[in-house]
């Protein structure tokens, strides 16, 4: 779906300079109208994708983007611009997402060691691995295998999909998934490698080429 | 602590297994090994062409996450009448 005219507002998410971001703050701070709607057109769109990566579902998603709007709003008084309003928004908006993950998380997870690498006793890799034939360059150039990347990522036991999608696609630091996760910082690092593992593995016969 | 069975190399020193090298490639990766032990797994990985293959397509799985989920936040776009109940959710002033 397309945005009316005037929401069609020039220029990137977050490409604004520091200047345009002290102007804007001001404007929404003054309660200027212009300045709300910049601040929904340029940044929900990619907001909103980041929700729905995350839950999976376009409802609950769009809930949890006017949420995070919402505690946006109510915070403008006290953000100060050390971080880029983009930045800024991004990590309410992951937070308001994690809730609702949190509350949704009730069914057990499927143990995630079977797509894990196994080895013999003498500390040798049960079998051999080998190289893939293409490059991710060459294979994220075909749709087809992207939306199998999502669905192999959207596989993951949840513990684990949402540790990736936090450092790995979101590129949020270690420490910061660690403090809206409740985790250790290791616990972090732990997942990630587990969950890099798991993919790596569910990705083996798409990058052969083999049928879905 | 978990124990690792070292293997010997044909050049008769010992390094670390198969098991220790895929177990901490997260950290090789990022750096985060002390120098000795980055040397080793270094000894480790001149020699396993399958530990080489796995570090390589180890990799390759954090490009394909991470370039497969951008596509989806590149076209996203903001339905309007969610712009519009988000305007109208603004606390009043």
């Amino acid at each position: 779906m397309t945005p009316p005219a005037e929401l069609a507002l020039g220029g990137l998410p977050g490409s604004a300079g520091s200047g345009d971001e002290a102007a804007l703050l001001s404007a929404l701070r003054a309660g200027d109208e212009g300045a709300y709607v910049r601040l929904v057109a340029e940044h929900g769109g990619r907001l909103l994708a980041v929700a729905r990566r995350l839950l999976r579902s376009e409802e609950e998603a769009r809930d949890a983007l006017q949420e995070a709007y919402l505690q946006a709003f109510r915070a403008l008084p006290r953000f100060e611009g050390q971080a880029r309003v983009s930045t800024w928004l991004h990590r309410i908006v992951v937070n308001a997402a994690l809730m609702r993950l949190r509350r949704r998380k009730a069914r057990p997870e499927e143990p995630i060691d079977p797509l894990l690498p196994s080895f013999r006793q003498d500390g040798h890799a049960a079998v051999e691995f080998r190289s893939w034939q293409e490059s991710a360059e060459e294979l994220l150039a075909r749709a087809e295998i992207r939306a199998r990347v999502r669905a192999a990522i959207d596989r993951l036991p949840e513990t684990y999909r949402t540790v990736l999608l936090l450092r790995d696609v979101e590129e949020l630091e270690t420490a910061e998934v660690a403090e809206l996760l409740g985790v250790t910082p290791n616990a972090v690092k732990i997942r990630l490698h587990r969950a890099r593992q798991a993919l790596r593995t569910l990705l083996e016969p798409v990058v052969a080429g083999e049928g879905a | 602590v978990k124990e690792y069975p070292r293997v010997r190399w044909s050049d008769g020193r010992w390094y670390p297994g198969c098991e220790e090298v895929l177990d901490f490639l997260a950290e090789y990766l990022a750096g985060e090994l002390a120098e000795e032990r980055r040397a080793e797994f270094e000894g480790h990985l001149g020699g396993c062409d399958s530990c080489r293959s796995y570090l390589e397509t180890y990799r390759e799985t954090i490009r394909l996450a991470r370039g497969a989920s951008e596509e989806a936040a590149l076209a996203a776009e903001i339905p309007a009448e969610l712009v519009r109940a988000i305007l109208a959710s603004r606390p009043p002033r």
